[in-house]
């Protein structure tokens, strides 16, 4: 049997339970995640022990030290390179599964903070646009289609935490 | 500032930033705030590390809490003046709903 494998595994920011979840699934199957790398999309694993293990992923603000302390004292491990914008943390238990957020308006404003990053892509999208319209390079429509193509990336992903935001508020969700 | 601008703006508070405010009476920091609350509760509230760090960063920025002090790389805080009077009015307003209920229900 193979020992290392290394999946690649696309995720969602309004999404990411599907991803936590798939890789408790893989710990439970004896399959224990080593590294996260390409942009987070690619995970390696290694075939050990059986185990217990929660994962979240956080979108935090501005995280300082004072962040990665406070999550290392109350027993996450990191599991990137604490670059950023997002975070992995795993933590593994016995019987209550951990989580990072425990209210509704915490979760609420990460899904704000994602949106707010979002906006400024598309502001600055907006700008390239502008920048090649004016200058007309011999290009340009290769590069249009990939900004009208962007647009329409941000514009789903807005769409998609807005209803999350929407659904959390509404209690359709809960935390 | 103006009580009526405070109840507006804070009011009512979330279970866990109430936790945080009346933890903060006293200099703590995060993972300080989040044992101190397990236990007053005897294991009923667990605030999870990204709520505590969200509350947080807010709760400074909003001015409800300062940092005192920075010891190992974790902040230590405590409630401010303004914090403190929206602690007082979140207080004040529970014990209203509360002493209403009694009446209301004949259990006073």
């Amino acid at each position: 049997m193979k020992e290392v494998k290394k999946v690649w595994h696309w995720w969602w920011g309004w999404n990411t339970q599907k991803v936590e979840n798939w890789l408790e699934e893989m710990e439970k199957n004896g399959w224990n995640l080593t590294k996260v790398d390409f942009a987070q999309v690619r995970f390696s694993f290694k075939n050990g022990k059986v185990r217990k293990m929660r994962y979240c992923w956080d979108y935090p603000a501005m995280p300082g030290d004072n962040y990665f302390e406070l999550f290392k004292e109350d027993g996450w491990e990191s599991m990137d390179n604490k670059m950023g914008p997002w975070f992995i943390w795993r933590k593994p238990y016995e019987n209550e599964r951990p989580n990072i957020y425990t209210d509704t308006k915490s979760l609420i404003e990460k899904n704000n903070r994602q949106i707010r990053t979002v906006i400024f892509g598309v502001l600055v999208t907006l700008f390239l646009i502008a920048l090649v319209s004016i200058a007309n390079f011999s290009f340009s429509k290769l590069i249009s289609a990939i900004l009208i193509l962007s647009m329409v990336f941000y514009g789903y992903i807005i769409v998609q935490l807005c209803q999350y935001n929407k659904k959390l508020k509404t209690n359709a969700i809960k935390c | 500032m103006d009580t009526k601008i405070l109840q507006k703006k804070y009011l009512p508070l979330t279970e866990a930033a109430y936790y945080v405010l009346i933890s903060l009476n006293k200099p703590r920091h995060g993972y300080g705030i989040m044992q101190h609350v397990k236990e007053i509760t005897n294991g009923r509230i667990n605030i999870g590390a990204g709520t505590m760090y969200g509350n947080l960063s807010r709760m400074e920025k909003e001015g409800l809490i300062t940092p005192v002090a920075e010891e190992s790389r974790k902040k230590v805080y405590e409630l401010s003046e303004k914090g403190r009077t929206v602690q007082k009015l979140e207080l004040e307003r529970l014990e209203e709903l509360l002493s209403l209920g009694k009446t209301e229900m004949g259990d006073s």
